[in-house]
């Protein structure tokens, strides 16, 4: 069930990226849902099924446009995998936790699918260029990330009530 | 946060992940077959979604453009009025010069050169992700008669080739973009250009020898040469300088494009297949796509 919550939850967040946010671009720079539903799958359900979830998320952006086909789907599913590791070693109660662990995924990750191109023979997009939309896409990344993890949220978590009116349990395996 | 996972585990799957990563991306710039025909069924499935994305997001982005760009277009307005007048001056003298051209030919009992046939294409705008430039969608594809490596122009000049050609939609690589190389006649000497990134020139780098006569302002076409995918003498623009190579073998000339690539509403596609003239034995060299 969770697989098919989640999957559904993708659909909805490239649907978006393929046409209101193919269009709605804040200083030229188009927000990228999918990394970001990349990066809240890695924090709220961990490295293992995040780096899945990642990969996928990438792999959708990956089939519309004209970057390689594995380029985003490789980097989503590793940065997903890092940002759920490193979730684990920090307090994650502490409210700052989520925007710089979003905002600083974000970055690095759309900095080295930049860098990935330029080594695959797209040497354009070497330039100050990307480290400016890496900066923007950082700052709509953190923005994003309170929609998009309630969503996830609710693709990735499953409730179970306890038999004896026990607190709500979060399991996510 | 998250449930413990075993780290065995979740170096295994991170491993698989990226292996299945790097598969693709070798099968990708292999020009895998399947991946393709994928990759064309989803672009295929997007296109309605983009259309309503344009329809919904423009209220929004008129109402920011309009606040941030009420002078610009105010100047931009003005230019194009007189954009406007000088056009209809020129159209009026070219009506009077193609009559007396026609009066030549028949004079002359000559017949006029078949026109290129082209087909109307509007670009479409939504760029998907922040990678793609070099690159611009248009509304015609296969189902409209339209290949691979197709000339596409205005009627300034070239402005880029179709690279990836969907049903109903075509990717079209723009004569600026790095990765463009076309096959170009200056002064007599056939050379091949490439994209400089830069929207407004192309470098002529093989071809020209330093004992060539190359002037400013010489006009740059497409080549007749067999090898040329495209057809002869579409504009590409003029000569705006040139240097000898290091290596003192060639002469690198600059060439300023004719047609702006920059903002395009609509272009037209040149309906001729590009590979029905070029030599079966050659390499073409008009449009030649070094990334495969």
């Amino acid at each position: 069930m969770r697989r098919v919550k989640s999957g559904a939850a993708l659909f909805v967040l490239w649907a978006f990226q393929v046409s209101l946010f193919a269009h709605l671009r804040p200083f030229g720079v188009a927000p990228d849902l999918l990394l970001v539903a990349a990066l809240v799958g890695g924090l709220v359900a961990g490295p293992d099924f995040g780096a899945r979830h990642g990969f996928f998320a990438g792999l959708l952006l990956d089939l519309v446009t004209s970057g390689p086909l594995g380029l985003a789907a490789g980097i989503y599913g590793l940065f997903a995998h890092g940002i759920g590791g490193a979730a684990r070693t920090v307090d994650s109660d502490d409210p700052r936790v989520l925007p710089i662990l979003i905002g600083v995924s974000a970055f690095l990750a759309t900095m080295v699918y930049g860098l990935g191109l330029g080594v695959l023979g797209s040497e354009q997009f070497v330039d100050m260029r990307l480290v400016r939309v890496a900066l923007l896409v950082a700052v709509y990344s953190v923005a994003l990330a309170i929609p998009v993890r309630a969503l996830l949220g609710w693709a990735l978590l499953e409730r179970h009530i306890g038999a004896r009116g026990e607190a709500p349990q979060t399991v996510v395996n | 946060m998250a449930a413990v996972q075993q780290p065995g585990r979740r170096r295994v799957t991170l491993g698989l992940i990226l292996l299945v990563s790097l598969t693709l991306i070798t099968l990708d710039f292999q020009s895998f077959g399947p991946l393709g025909t994928i990759q064309t069924g989803f672009r295929e499935v997007v296109a309605p979604f983009r259309a309503g994305g344009e329809r919904l997001a423009s209220p929004v982005t008129g109402l920011l453009e309009g606040a941030t760009r009420v002078d610009d277009l105010e100047g931009e307005n003005a230019e194009l009025r007189n954009e406007v007048d000088r056009l209809r001056g020129e159209l009026a003298q070219s009506g009077i010069d193609r009559a007396d051209y026609e009066a030549l030919l028949a004079i002359n009992g000559l017949e006029a050169p078949d026109s290129l046939p082209l087909l109307l294409a509007r670009v479409r705008t939504g760029e998907i992700g922040n990678f793609t430039s070099g690159v611009i969608e248009i509304d015609v594809g296969s189902s409209d008669g339209v290949m691979r490596d197709m000339a596409v122009v205005t009627p300034a000049g070239v402005v880029g080739r179709t690279e990836q050609v969907d049903r109903n939609s075509s990717t079209v690589r723009l004569i600026s973009s790095t990765e463009f190389v076309i096959g170009v006649e200056v002064a007599g000497e056939v050379g091949l250009a490439r994209g400089q990134g830069a929207a407004d020139e192309v470098l002529i780098e093989q071809g020209i020898g330093i004992r060539a006569q190359i002037e400013i302002g010489d006009p740059v076409t497409t080549t007749s040469s067999e090898r040329s995918l495209f057809p002869p003498n579409l504009i590409i623009g003029e000569v705006s300088g040139s240097l000898v190579t290091e290596d003192a073998s060639n002469q690198a000339v600059t060439v300023e494009i004719a047609a702006n690539p920059v903002d395009l509403r609509f272009v037209n596609v040149v309906l001729v297949d590009p590979r029905a003239d070029a030599g079966a034995d050659e390499e073409p060299v008009g449009a030649l796509d070094e990334t495969g």
